[in-house]
């Protein structure tokens, strides 16, 4: 719809899309060899894990099951990259925090915080998975899991973020409450009402038990039919995404 | 897990004719004029008003992930950011992303570099720019600590796009609270109402994945949009077919 007209290859002078150009041809981008590959090796194992995943209707008994094998080989390594991928992760949460530490600010000292309970928490875990912490462990015996760390999770995070759950009715309230300022329109409108309706068909109050059946029809046909359509135009979403995967046309490659 | 026939036939069938119009499609994707969508619209104005402002632009994917079901989220997300931090990285002030996947944000972290690069300005890349906060078992630490970046780090333009729930609401607060432009969008239901609600120009549902096509324009993002209209107008034909023939049989 809107890009710059150009045949520039060098990435270095590539001008940016203009979104002035009506009918504009965007860009060309030259493919480098190492594009190529990935996008040819992105190609066969996102095929061979399909194949694994949908036999196609045809291929012989044997073919299908060496697929399938080699899909779920694929998936347990997306499985062990997942588990390296969380150091990397903690390793950007430490870094991305010392150096807002460092640069000083209205956050540095929730930014110190969350270094030093990091810190403790890493510290507790190997702890606790070595065995040195059994003896706070009423009722520990031999052999049974470490559960210092995940009484420190429960205790802490869950409750925590518990009550902050308990805050997203007001939030939400407040937002819907902001909507209304911004754009009075039929469909907002329309949105306050049918929450208002459903919040208060909750309340097991006798002289608004009118809106209870109101309520449940709300929530079984349009809300319902409104959730379907949203989810099937999701799922074709990520078909055409996929396709594009499959013919190795995704951005993720390119430079 | 095991597939059967017809929902292998179907997963193909749909596979075949999203490739078929999206191949012809992008032959002719310079004469394709495409609906316009509110957000996209929008999406270049926040991000030059951010420049202009000397403030930071937020991207969030939310707890879209490079391993299970919402892979193709996370990419389409990517796809977004790539343009906006490519649009702003003539500014002074970054683009971060927060995620709580920890395997996209190896994603996160190369689109921004190569958004960086396609504006020779490389040296203003930096790792930590793509955060990751770690997900709780109600993904609300993650929104925590990514809404409280909006503050520190001063966003004035927040694209929220991916995979999110309710807590999408508590991420975005602090923007509502401080009038900063919210662009928000999830492939989880909760989280889309939620959107609607904090987003002015909201992304309604597979409006994430034709980012390319209209923040890009190349053909084969172009292409796209046509197959995913060509293929939600035969779902939409399919429904009425079997509702039809469902009341004429009497639903036997």
């Amino acid at each position: 719809m809107a890009a710059n007209r150009g045949s520039v290859n060098n990435l270095n002078n590539r001008r940016a899309p203009n979104p002035n150009v009506p009918n504009a041809r965007p860009p060309r981008r030259r493919i480098s060899l190492a594009t190529a590959i990935l996008s040819a090796l992105a190609t066969a194992l996102a095929l061979i894990t399909l194949l694994g995943l949908a036999p196609l209707p045809g291929v012989p008994e044997s073919a299908s099951t060496i697929l399938s094998q080699l899909s779920s080989i694929l998936i347990q390594l997306v499985t062990v990259v997942g588990a390296i991928a969380v150091i990397i992760g903690v390793i950007n949460l430490f870094a991305v925090h010392w150096n807002k530490l460092r640069a000083g600010g209205r956050a540095a000292p929730y930014n110190l915080i969350t270094l030093l309970v990091a810190i403790l928490i890493v510290v507790v875990h190997l702890a606790d998975r070595a065995g040195l912490l059994k003896a706070l462990e009423p009722g520990y015996t031999a052999g049974d899991t470490p559960l210092v760390s995940i009484t420190l999770m429960d205790a802490i995070q869950v409750a925590i973020e518990s009550a902050l759950a308990g805050l997203l009715l007001f939030f939400l309230v407040y937002a819907a409450y902001r909507l209304m300022r911004r754009r009075v329109t039929i469909w907002s409108i329309l949105f306050v009402v049918t929450l208002l309706i459903v919040l208060l068909g909750y309340i097991p109050l006798t002289y608004i038990g009118f809106l209870t059946p109101i309520r449940e029809w709300l929530l079984r046909v349009p809300v319902s039919a409104g959730t379907r359509g949203i989810l099937i135009g999701v799922a074709l979403g990520t078909i055409t995404v996929g396709v594009r995967l499959l013919l190795g046309q995704d951005q993720s490659f390119r430079e | 897990m095991t597939t059967t026939v017809t929902e292998s036939l179907i997963v193909y069938l749909l596979l075949l004719l999203g490739g078929l119009f999206t191949l012809i499609a992008a032959v002719r994707a310079r004469n394709i004029p495409l609906r316009p969508i509110a957000a996209y619209e929008r999406m270049p104005i926040v991000i030059d008003e951010a420049v202009e402002a000397d403030r930071a632009i937020h991207v969030s994917f939310g707890s879209s992930a490079i391993r299970d079901e919402s892979t193709l989220s996370a990419l389409a997300s990517a796809e977004i950011l790539y343009h906006m931090a490519e649009r702003a990285a003539i500014g002074d002030r970054p683009t971060y992303i927060t995620l709580s996947d920890p395997v996209t944000l190896g994603i996160a972290q190369d689109t921004l570099r190569r958004a960086y690069k396609a504006r020779n300005r490389l040296d203003r890349y930096r790792p930590i720019l793509a955060r990751w906060y770690p997900q709780g078992p109600l993904s609300l630490a993650f929104a925590a600590g990514a809404g409280e970046s909006i503050i520190d780090d001063d966003a004035s333009a927040n694209i929220l796009v991916g995979r999110f729930g309710s807590e999408l609401v508590l991420l975005a607060e602090n923007a509502i609270r401080t009038d900063r432009s919210i662009i928000a969008q999830s492939d989880r239901i909760e989280g889309q109402a939620v959107a609607y609600v904090i987003s002015q120009t909201p992304l309604i549902g597979e409006e994430l994945y034709v980012g390319g096509a209209y923040l890009g324009g190349r053909p084969m993002a172009v292409g796209g949009v046509v197959a995913l209209d060509v293929l939600r107008y035969l779902t939409i034909s399919a429904l009425i077919l079997a509702a039809v023939y469902s009341f004429i049989t009497g639903g036997r």
